[in-house]
């Protein structure tokens, strides 16, 4: 068993990291040079941080906030590992390979589960590792805390990965119910958005105003110590790695470090086991049968008019994946209303008035373009149905423009609602709502181009068609991080152009139309050139 | 008299020059080109004695540089302001005509020459005319009666630069090369070329000082900002399709005159604190040097370290005196420079697109930089506090990133050595490398993604222009008849494959070579061959799916890529994947397939209700299509692929997979469209089906054509198109006996 666990581990191994590719020692040394040289670089930075969290905002780093960051960090890592480990264990592209294999499934499992936490391991030796040497400097340790911060890392990755793949399971269940049940996902959508709604009115409710940040300062920071403490007191686990760190109770803290991994490893294999094998080959032949009468009628339409019918159709067939694409987008009102919320009730000078019109237009940005991934996948999600546009005596390209517009509209209401939101902030007294709107919109605009564009030079026909659902595309992770680039860059220039006085707005507009005109006259030649390129 | 002197002195040095390269080497019978070398030759030994000579003036005290706004200094009280104007103007003029004079020799362009030739001797004659006049307002009146030093170096530069350009003007005269439109090029580059070697004290002499200061994005400020990028793209629209030697020329020029600018400043005024230590001022020296030798080394250094730099200094800069001030002027001059010349020398193509390798090579050479800097500081500190060579010694960075004074003031270390105190700060120094080199990792991320974006543009611009071209010989070949008519008429009822080609993007072997073809109307045609043989590239190009290397294809005379509408309105096509879109219901993609084939309601409605009917579809035609079981979804494409009536019906693979009542139907359904006066072409491995309801088949193999049979002579003659297929599959020549009409 143990040797089959090996193998399957190591073939995933090779597959992910190409240990064998390096057969030049020289490059092997390089390689593993610039790896130290890159942990070097983060243990320096986050010494550099440290220091400005100690120097410039005051806040102690000791054992409380060191504590803190670890259970938050690892708190992200469990969600990560939740979501990577449902991807690895249930939807892995291996998978038919492995279960072919003569192993039994929970073999294939257990390897899954290591190969997994070598990985996180890595990571941590990126991020974990590094702080916890930077707080020991900080702090003046001594050589046995140095010591136990490796020992630590390596066996701090297996919580994670173990709760992870608990978790996975569950998150497996509700997934599958929301795919058979488009309502049970709405309805959550819903219900989360209204707790959000309700938890927001209520933090706001409670600020006093107008809230002095120089003056309340100090209070600041001991409310901070405070809530660190008392979110420590939840930390569990992490307090035990903490304390074993800082050399309380060390054999005790690492009995219970041991017992609650080796007590998760049983969970997980207990509840995997018999679920594990049923639910990595739970495939799409599950589809209920569902009837649609109501466009019996076979009513004829334009080429723009039938793209957009399908269009529409296939959109309000597949409610959850609409609400997932536009996610972050539907969030904007919700998380603009709670920023100016805060901002708004610490009476702004002119100057702060400006730098919250520029993290507004951050804000917004980050939002809306994230929700433009959904463009930056439209050709690729076609898939082998692509076949069509090709063959088709039409101008198909008008497709491009049936897609887009159901992106435009949305961040046009998702825009529309988020001034309205913010037209409600207490306070907001002679904003620039309209001019925001328009900026919004325009680079936005200009960002849907640019990422139906991405997909456009770059289709994934193959992938999806394989794939469907499951199909990795690399366009929308460029989209995203060109949104990012794009909100940052827009910020700034309206942060430059507020701080110079009049006729600001006028010359961000001006940029944001530039750019939208720019991306326009790109996405329509470019359609022109690459459209009738696209082969499969 | 002294003009006199260089006059002669000219006169002689050229004649030596022409008499040495022309008139013995013809004697002896040598041909042109040696004689061009050794002229070239000569010229540039001359070239290189004018720069030497010229250096001692640029190193020299100019005292016509204190003069402010024409208001005579002491040293030259007895000049007129109109003297002075006329001075400084004839300074400006002489800056261009020297640095061309010195740069004349190396290239072989025209405008170098019509410059050497033209406006050299104009500028310098006038220098000699004046002569007297120069040499005072380099040294003052008082010094400059007689024959000083002063004046035989000015002489002497005068003499160098009129020789230089009367061998440039005999050659002129000789081949009678008077391009006027060269020449009035030359006139229009001329201002320009003034302005990017204005001499510093220029504006300020003719205007004073007026109250202009560029800092806090002042309109000032904005315009030097806006002049930086401006000034690039216009050099770069003006230059990037002149031949190699003028790209050259022109950007030589530019470092050339970023150097001659920086030390007609520095040159009378070195001190400790003022050696071209700083990065911006190292890069002066440093462009020189790269346009001149080519050393890549040196350019990627400038590439990678000092744009970077420079650009903060234009944007945030930490100069803020009056905008007329020398000092003021050569900062600015010294920045632009440094950041647009490295990167027009790439753009320009002067030097290749970086690599890693050079990139690797531009941190080595930094770092050696930036550890001399670091104890040149240390050293010279001792001598003036003002010394701060890429500001490692003061805290000129510390003002950005407060947080990290601790970093430089908890961990100095201070040596002392005999009179001399060493102060370090390795960390602080650490740190400024360290941000500096990822720094120049993002800068090489910035100029990758340009490169990407120009490379980009360049594509989308020539591929545009193919679309035009394309159209346009379309339109030549259908000779004034209306587009939507088939371009070979004759074919309008079959299908012709001529010559048909087809490589996949990146790959050396064909997938189909020379592939020809022509099936008629009322025919089922079946098209067999082993798997990967090129069947469905083969339809995959007909149907317009997949481009076509080499050939053509049409459909009823339409070719499939010159009129890709027309001939897609004439195919019906059942691809082997079967994809549709799965929340559709069967009726709605039938509807959708409709409108993309422009079917008006009436046929559609009839046509559906005919095959639906045909196929026993009647109960799930407004289900989702992902319920649909794979036979039904077949079907549902063949209906979408007949819902328009093509006169061409192309299936790939049809029956894979099928029921055996579902391939009886579509088979009908084949045999049907085929009988109504239309074309049935279909792929398939099942061999029984072909030889059943094909009347002629081909095969290909390996991406060739081996034959064309008529299934009912094949029959006759005895022979199974298993047996025909099979022998070609096993890499044969299929069998004897089967008359083939490829």
């Amino acid at each position: 068993m143990y040797n089959r666990i090996k193998t399957l581990t190591l073939m995933q191994l090779g597959g992910k990291y190409s240990f064998r590719g390096i057969t030049d020692k020289k490059k092997y040394a390089l390689r593993i040079m610039f790896r130290a040289l890159s942990v070097i670089a983060v243990i320096f930075a986050m010494y550099m941080l440290l220091s400005i969290i100690k120097g410039v905002i005051f806040l102690p780093t000791g054992r409380t906030t060191f504590l803190f960051l670890l259970f938050i960090s690892q708190i992200i890592s469990v969600l990560a590992c939740t979501g990577g480990l449902m991807t690895a264990l249930y939807y892995g592209k291996d998978n038919p390979i492995l279960m072919s294999f003569p192993a039994r499934h929970y073999e294939v499992f257990a390897s899954k589960l290591l190969a997994y936490y070598i990985g996180e391991l890595i990571k941590n030796l990126y991020f974990v590792f590094p702080m916890f040497l930077a707080f020991g400097f900080i702090n003046g340790m001594g050589a046995l805390y140095y010591v136990q911060s490796v020992i630590l890392t390596a066996l701090l990755s297996f919580i994670p990965v173990l709760l992870g793949a608990f978790l996975s399971i569950l998150v497996m269940f509700a997934r599958q119910l929301m795919k058979k049940t488009q309502w049970v996902g709405i309805l959550l959508t819903v219900a989360v958005y209204a707790l959000l709604v309700i938890a927001v009115e209520g933090i706001l409710g409670g600020l006093e105003r107008p809230i002095r940040l120089i003056e309340v300062y100090n209070n600041f920071v001991q409310q901070a110590v405070l809530f660190m403490q008392r979110f420590n007191g939840y930390a569990l686990i992490y307090g035990n790695i903490v304390g074993a760190a800082f050399g309380d109770n060390v054999a005790v803290n690492y009995l219970i470090l041991l017992g609650t991994i080796v007590g998760l490893a049983a969970v997980v294999i207990l509840t995997s086991m018999p679920l594990y094998f049923r639910m990595a080959s739970y495939g799409s032949e599950h589809a209920a049968v569902k009837k649609h009468k109501h466009g019996k009628e076979m009513k004829r339409r334009g080429i723009f008019g039938a793209f957009f019918r399908k269009e529409s159709l296939i959109g309000a067939r597949d409610i959850n994946g609409l609400i997932s694409d536009y996610l972050l987008t539907l969030a904007l009102p919700l998380m603009l209303y709670l920023t100016n919320g805060f901002y708004w009730a610490m009476a702004p000078s002119v100057t702060g008035r400006n730098m919250i019109i520029c993290f507004n237009i951050m804000l917004s940005l980050f939002l809306l373009t994230a929700g433009n991934t959904r463009s930056a996948s439209a050709i690729s999600s076609e898939g082998g149905e692509f076949s069509l546009m090709k063959t088709a005596p039409a101008d198909t390209a008008k497709m491009a423009w049936a897609k887009i517009l159901g992106n435009f509209i949305v961040s046009v209401v998702v825009i529309a609602a988020s001034m309205l939101t913010l037209g409600l902030v207490e306070n907001v007294t002679g904003y620039d709502l309209w001019q925001t709107a328009l900026t919004l919109l325009l680079v936005n605009g200009g960002h849907i181009l640019w990422s139906f564009q991405l997909d456009l030079r770059n289709p994934q026909l193959q992938e999806y068609n394989e794939k469907k659902d499951g199909a990795e595309n690399v366009n929308k992770s460029r989209a995203l991080i060109s949104g990012i680039v794009m909100a940052v860059l827009m910020g700034l220039v309206a942060v430059f152009f507020l701080m110079d006085g009049g006729g600001a707005w006028w010359r961000i507009i001006g940029i944001a139309a530039g750019f939208f005109a720019l991306r326009l006259v790109l996405f329509v030649n470019n359609l022109k050139v690459y459209f009738r390129e696209i082969e499969m | 008299m002294v003009q006199v002197c260089v006059l002669l002195s000219a006169a002689l040095l050229a004649f030596c020059v022409i008499w040495f390269a022309d008139i013995t080497r013809k004697k002896k019978g040598a041909d042109e080109e040696k004689t061009n070398n050794n002229k070239s030759t000569a010229l540039k030994v001359l070239s290189v004695v004018l720069v030497a000579v010229y250096a001692c003036r640029l190193f020299t005290v100019d005292v016509i540089r204190d003069v402010i706004g024409l208001v005579p200094t002491e040293q030259l009280s007895g000049f007129s302001p109109a003297a002075l104007a006329l001075m400084t103007v004839l300074r400006m003029l002489t800056n261009v005509a020297v640095i061309a004079a010195m740069m004349a020799p190396w290239y072989k362009i025209s405008f170098a020459k019509n410059l050497a030739s033209l406006y050299v001797p104009f500028v310098y004659l006038l220098n000699v005319v004046f002569f007297t006049a120069n040499v005072q307002t380099f040294v003052g009146q008082d010094a400059a009666s007689g024959f000083t030093w002063r004046a035989l170096q000015f002489g002497a530069e005068c003499a160098l630069a009129l020789a230089i350009s009367a061998v440039f003007l005999y050659d002129k005269i000789r081949k009678r090369d008077f391009d006027k439109k060269q020449i009035l090029t030359m006139l229009g580059v001329l201002l320009p070329m003034i302005m990017a070697v204005l001499p510093l004290e220029a504006l300020r002499t003719l205007f004073g000082t007026p109250d202009i200061v560029a800092d806090d994005f002042s309109l000032t400020h904005r315009i030097v900002i806006y002049i930086t990028f401006i000034v690039p793209a216009l050099l770069y629209l003006l230059l990037k399709d002149r031949e190699y030697g003028v790209r050259d020329f022109a950007l030589t020029y530019i470092a050339v005159c970023g150097f001659v600018t920086y030390y007609s400043l520095v040159g009378t005024n070195f001190t400790v604190s003022n050696v071209p230590l700083h990065l911006c001022h190292t890069a002066i020296i440093l462009m020189l040097l790269s346009f001149v030798f080519k050393s890549k080394k040196l350019f990627y250094f400038n590439y990678f370290v000092n744009v970077l730099g420079a650009l903060v200094a234009v944007i945030i800069p930490d100069e803020a005196g009056n905008f007329f001030n020398p000092s003021t002027m050569q900062f600015w001059y010294n920045h632009i420079y440094a950041v647009f010349l490295p990167i027009l020398g790439v753009a320009l193509k002067i030097f290749p697109r970086p690599n890693i390798k050079m990139m690797r090579n531009s941190i080595v050479v930094f770092s050696v930089y930036f550890v001399f800097a670091a104890l040149i500081n240390t050293w010279f500190a001792n001598y003036d506090p003002n010394v701060d060579y890429f500001f490692l010694r003061q805290d000129h960075i510390l003002e950005f990133f407060t947080f990290a004074y601790p970093l430089k003031y908890q961990f100095t270390y201070v040596w002392q050595v005999g009179n001399l105190t060493f102060t370090f700060y390795p960390l602080y120094w650490l740190g400024v490398w360290v941000g500096f080199i990822l720094l120049m990792f993002l800068e090489w991320l910035v100029y990758a993604a340009l490169f990407r974006v120009f490379d980009d543009w360049g594509l989308l611009y020539r591929k545009k222009r193919m679309l035009k071209m394309d159209m346009l010989g379309l339109k030549k070949e259908m000779d004034g008849r209306p587009l939507s008519e088939p371009l070979h008429p004759e074919g309008a009822n079959m299908i012709k494959i001529s010559h048909f080609s087809k490589k996949y993007g990146g790959s050396d072997r064909f997938a189909v070579k020379d592939f020809n073809l022509e099936v008629y109307d009322g025919e089922v045609f079946g098209f067999i061959g082993h798997n990967g043989a090129g069947k469905s590239t083969t339809i995959k190009s007909l149907v317009g799916i997949q481009s076509i290397t080499e050939g053509t294809m049409e459909i009823c005379g339409y070719d499939i890529e010159k009129q890709p509408l027309q001939a897609k309105l004439n195919i019906g096509y059942v691809s082997d994947n079967h994809a549709v879109y799965e929340k559709l219901t069967g009726r709605e993609y039938i509807n959708y397939v409709a409108d993309l084939y422009l079917v008006s309601k009436e046929d559609r409605t009839r046509r559906m209700e005919k095959y639906v009917g045909m196929f026993g579809l009647e109960n799930s035609i407004d289900n989702e299509i992902k319920s649909y079981s794979h036979g039904m979804k077949q079907k549902i494409v063949v209906i979408a692929a007949l819902i328009h009536n093509p006169k061409v019906w192309v299936l790939d693979e049809p029956l894979t997979g099928l029921d055996p009542t579902s391939a009886y139907q579509i088979k009908e359904c084949m045999k049907e469209h085929a009988k109504a006066g239309n074309i049935v072409f279909f792929s398939s491995h099942v061999i029984e089906v072909v030889e059943k309801i094909c009347d002629r088949i081909a095969i290909i193999s390996h991406g060739e054509l081996k034959g064309v049979y008529d299934v009912k002579e094949l029959t006759a003659s005895g022979k199974s198109v298993e047996e025909l297929y099979l022998g070609f599959a096993a890499g044969g020549a299929g069998i004897k006996g089967a008359a083939a009409n490829v």
